[in-house]
């Protein structure tokens, strides 16, 4: 073994403190970065499969108070084959989930079953693993399955030419199969099991060319982003030559209404907020990564006096700068690749944990496209070079004469002194901005679901098949359900939290007011709706069978003024000054009339990162387009009502699945999860950048000490107490912990405004959570380094003078 | 002033026990000025040590002032040390990164005086020790005797009634180490109480009374003639 690598190695060996300080917290702050590393590029990879790169996305807007903020990957269903007629090279193809149920035997199983054209497998070139899924999809009865669940279905048998009956909608088909594509990958937005043949006699609704209306996604080619900006030059023409001549809109169309087109790899991060958390994400992964690395030279500073003896005598016998910046620039690399292969070690051991806390699927691959492994190397010669950099050329420039001179070993001076704290500064600054990010995220995650909605959220189960049963059924369920024990209120609505089927809005306006036409979103509902959900009542009544002529859509009179409720939203974008003012009054559409005759408190049934919706609910009992039943309860647990209440489907509606969820459970599901997911993996990230940040301050806190044990002899001798000891070294290291607090909160103020004005119902940035994330770190930090300082500080004078 | 009684110190290291001080009996009257010497190792920087409080003594009593010091707490012993006593050493023990002015003010910065007071002692401190015009150097550009010096005046700057001396001119050539002998007898004429180890037999001169130790034990002590 050289001297070098010998030295090397007792180096570490002889200060094992050091060591693990230095390793342990570069290995943690690599670990970090690579599983952020992995889930930010897994973020990033969504809808990237070979040809990918030409598909863009049609994206529209609508531009009227009342209307959905941000744009929507919704569009017409035939706004594709009018495209086809402008433009006649244009390639495009359309994505259509449908309701359906699988018939296979005995068994009736719900499938995710997507209708799309026939040229659907040419634009998106998912590996066939048998049979020709573009020749399967021309013929009308066609199915192509994926691998898992032609598994499902058939085994081990070859499912091609075998048939399943499949309930699409509501209606009947068999279908054939003929041909199965691998599963799709975890990173695709447009997630399916089973494609059939879109066709317009079978799935095109009464809205097919309903400019206005919504239901799919429609996909577009181009060769190039020249052709599709070309393409997409030319959307605002087409838009009012079909749009306009439409009585839908006012023209221009564009004041109302606009498209655009988005490449499909960008749609995965469509959502501002989205895109926002991802990229903190890679800047927490790349501070903690920064702070590991400012901790190494931290340390490394401040250990390079302990090494001053040896680098003097090395220049004795010899040894040219040039060679000591050599021997320490390849010490600092030889710790980086041992921190590194420990990280890598770490990261594989903490991303099953990691998967399981951030609903994500990321692995590890290391050679080959996307492999780890070069990347690795790389960054351990960056960071081997620039944390060995500094030591390397304060180590080489000692002077042999005065280092082998002075009683004591030089530790940088106050230069150096100022340098480690300056770093200290820096880490503490990220963490505690961290802390304060992780503290506000928590708290907004748990507000979104604690926060009053304006309806009882608890003791609610939605049965989401309701859909699938006939008129006649849907009546019998709600009687029946109605009879469950424990259950205290039914209804059907074509909404329920989490869930809104047919988003019919208009513009209505006040019959004094016609300058005012916000967009209303219509609510048909069934009886006891507002009673079930616990709805809150502003003003005027509710709907009752006192007045069941005037509030029933069913047994209105033809054209007779309909009853209508709305929210307190409504009322404000309609100019009422408050709710009882809108009490009475008439409100239209340009069609029938409406009276307003109550107001009920917003009832968020969306997502929290959206303002609630201007919304009229509308009563009819007899004919109610109510898909879903939402059923409250008392005193039972979600499981028990769940069968109850599919013990009365399954003898009400045999041979259809029940499903079905609680509240809570969708609202979780749909709109608080992901966000309550990446607070998690955030968190993970900002408790580790906190304690690496601990690391880097009880290395430099044990080195100082140890440094300053001589001097704390003096002190006591001339008369310093225990306590003024403590407070001495207390001050001194956490004098730059609350710099650090000047720095991150101004940082951490103007990004969570940011974070949380994408959230319409949010927490109020209070300095509390400042105050609190401080508190903690600052406490963490006295945690860190008390025990180092309390040993030192009782150390008896005499032995402290006599420390060398 | 100092009374010792029976006072024992040992050392223990793994299974090792080494004895510094064994059975020692020492009285200082207020205004003396004793020499402590002996062969290297022989006990009298413990003994020093454990007039200065710095060091607890493992048997017997140090009584000052009818205070038995053995029995006092940690913290009462801290505030002994503040407001009675004064340390020089061999090594000066100036702290590097403080500048002179500093290291002496170091002196009254665990006492409860004023500011102004504080200052006021400080300058004057070190005005007659003569490194006044050194004030904001730091202590390693300064030479061996004004360093010393610069301890001897954070060790008066509290205006103690005792003053510890463990080799104050151990690490001085000739002159330096007469003007810190000279400065030390000028002290214990204006009624400052000190005791100091020594190797030096010419600057034992200076006391009035001079103790030897050897192994651990006080061997003899001799008082010079007035």
């Amino acid at each position: 073994m050289s001297s070098g690598l010998l030295t090397f190695y007792r180096a570490l060996t002889r200060h094992k403190l050091y060591a693990l300080l230095n390793i342990g917290g570069l290995a943690l702050g690599i670990a970090v970065f690579l599983v952020l590393f992995l889930f930010v590029r897994f973020e990033k990879s969504y809808d990237s499969f070979p040809g990918s790169e030409y598909i863009w996305v049609l994206e529209e807007q609508y531009f009227f108070p009342g209307a959905a903020e941000g744009p929507s990957l919704w569009t017409m269903q035939g706004e594709l084959d009018q495209l086809k007629a402008d433009f006649p090279d244009l390639v495009g193809t359309r994505f259509n989930g449908l309701t359906a149920v699988v018939r296979d035997g005995d068994h009736v199983i719900s499938e995710d079953v997507t209708a799309v054209d026939a040229n659907f497998f040419e634009l998106f070139r998912y590996p066939a693993v048998s049979g020709d899924p573009t020749a399967t999809l021309a013929d009308p009865d066609g199915l192509v399955l994926t691998e898992s669940a032609a598994r499902k279905y058939f085994g081990a048998e070859s499912p091609i030419g075998r048939t399943l009956a499949l309930d699409l909608d509501g209606t009947p088909y068999r279908y054939k199969v003929g041909a199965v594509i691998r599963d799709l990958p975890a990173n695709t937005s447009f997630t399916t099991t089973m494609f059939v043949p879109f066709l317009r006699e079978r799935f095109g609704g009464q809205w097919y060319d309903h400019w206005g209306s919504s239901s799919l996604t429609t996909f577009l080619s181009f060769r190039d982003a020249e052709a599709a900006q070309a393409f997409a030059a030319q959307l605002p023409d087409f838009i009012e030559r079909h749009a306009g001549a439409t009585d839908n809109f006012t023209k221009p169309v564009s004041n109302m209404f606009r498209q655009s087109i988005v490449p499909l790899h960008e749609i995965h991060l469509f959502d501002a907020a989205d895109r926002a958390m991802v990229t903190t994400l890679a800047l927490v992964g790349l501070l903690t990564l920064l702070i590991a690395i400012v901790n190494y030279v931290n340390l490394a500073t401040a250990r390079s006096g302990l090494r001053a003896r040896e680098v003097a005598l090395r220049k004795v016998l010899g040894a040219s700068r040039a060679r000591l910046i050599r021997q320490f620039m390849g010490e600092a690399i030889a710790t980086v690749a041992l921190a590194a292969l420990i990280g890598l070690a770490l990261t594989e051991l903490a991303l099953p944990f990691v998967n399981a806390t951030g609903g994500s699927s990321l692995a590890i691959t290391y050679l080959g496209s996307g492999g780890v492994l070069l990347p690795l190397v790389a960054l351990v010669l960056v960071v081997g070079v620039v944390a060995g950099a500094y030591p390397a050329l304060a180590l080489s420039g000692f002077r042999p004469a005065a280092v082998l001179a002075a009683a004591r070993a030089p530790g940088g001076g106050r230069a150096g002194i100022r340098l480690r704290q300056g770093l200290v500064v820096l880490q503490f600054g990220v963490a505690i901005l961290f802390a304060i990010g992780t503290t506000v995220m928590i708290a907004q995650t748990a507000h979104v679901r604690s926060a009053d909605l304006g309806f009882q959220r608890d003791g609610l189960f939605i049965v989401a098949s309701y859909v699938n049963a006939s008129q006649q059924q849907q009546d019998t369920l709600l009687r029946e359900f109605a009879e469950v024990p424990g259950v205290t209120s039914v209804t059907r609505a074509n909404n329920s939290p989490g869930w809104q089927y047919e988003r019919n809005s208009s513009n209505f306006h006040r019959l004094d007011r016609p300058d005012l036409s916000p967009s209303i979103l219509s609510v048909p509902v069934g009886e006891n709706y507002f009673a079930t959900f616990g709805a809150r009542l502003r003003a005027g009544r509710l709907f009752d069978s006192a007045n069941r002529a005037g509030d029933d859509t069913a047994e209105e009179a033809q054209g007779a003024t309909r009853n209508v409720v709305l929210n307190e939203t409504a009322v404000h974008e309609l100019g009422f000054p408050n709710a009882q003012a809108a009490v009475g009054a008439l409100i239209t559409d340009g069609g029938r009339e409406n009276r307003v005759v109550g107001v009920v408190e917003d009832m968020r049934f969306d997502t929290p990162r959206e303002r609630v919706r201007p919304m009229l609910y509308m009563l009819n009992t007899v004919h109610p387009w109510g898909p879903l039943a939402t059923v409250r309860y008392r005193g039972m647990a979600p499981a028990q009502i769940e069968g109850a209440l599919e013990s009365v489907w399954n003898r009400v509606v045999p041979g259809v699945p029940f499903e079905g969820e609680t509240v809570e459970s969708s609202l979780y599901e749909r709109y608080y999860k992901q966000d309550a997911q990446r607070a998690n993996i955030f968190t993970m990230g900002a408790v580790l950048a906190v304690l690496i940040g601990c690391i880097g301050l009880y290395g430099l806190a044990a080195f100082d000490t140890t440094r300053r044990i001589k001097e704390i002899g003096i002190r006591k001798t001339l008369g310093a107490s225990t306590w003024d000891v403590m407070r001495l070294l207390l001050g001194r290291f956490l004098q730059p912990v609350l710099f650090a607090n000047l720095i991150a909160w101004p940082l951490a103020y103007f990004a969570l405004r940011g974070w949380l004005s994408g959230f319409d119902d949010r927490i109020a940035l209070s300095p509390l959570y400042f105050l609190l994330a401080s508190v903690v770190a600052t406490l963490i930090a006295v945690l860190t380094i008390i025990g180092q300082s309390w040993k030192v500080a009782r150390a008896e004078p005499a032995r402290a003078l006599r420390y060398e | 002033m100092i009374r010792l009684e029976n006072v024992s110190r040992r050392y223990r290291s793994d299974e090792v026990e080494t004895t510094a001080l064994a059975d020692i009996n020492l009285r200082v009257g207020e205004g003396e000025f004793v020499a402590i010497m002996g062969p290297s190792g022989c006990g009298k920087s413990t003994l020093l040590n454990i007039l200065g409080t710095i060091d607890r003594p493992s048997e017997g009593h140090y009584w000052f002032e009818d205070r038995d010091l053995a029995a006092t707490s940690e913290a009462e012993l801290a505030k002994f040390r503040r407001d009675r006593l004064g340390f020089v050493f061999q090594s000066f023990n100036l702290i590097d990164e403080l500048t002179i002015v500093e290291n002496v003010a170091l002196g009254l910065a665990y006492s409860s005086l004023p500011r102004a007071e504080k200052r006021a002692r400080v300058e004057a401190a070190m005005d007659r020790v003569g490194i006044g015009h050194r004030r904001s150097h730091h202590p390693h550009q300064l030479s061996g005797g004004q360093q010393q010096r610069a301890a001897i005046a954070r060790a008066i700057v509290g205006r103690p009634s005792l003053i510890l001396a463990d080799e104050p001119t151990g690490n001085l050539d000739t002159e330096n180490g007469a003007q810190v002998m000279d400065i030390l007898a000028e002290l214990n004429r204006e009624g400052t109480t000190i005791v100091m180890v020594t190797h030096s037999p010419a600057h034992a001169d200076f006391a009035k009374r001079t103790v030897h130790v050897l192994d651990g034990k006080i061997l003899a002590s001799t008082r010079l003639a007035a």
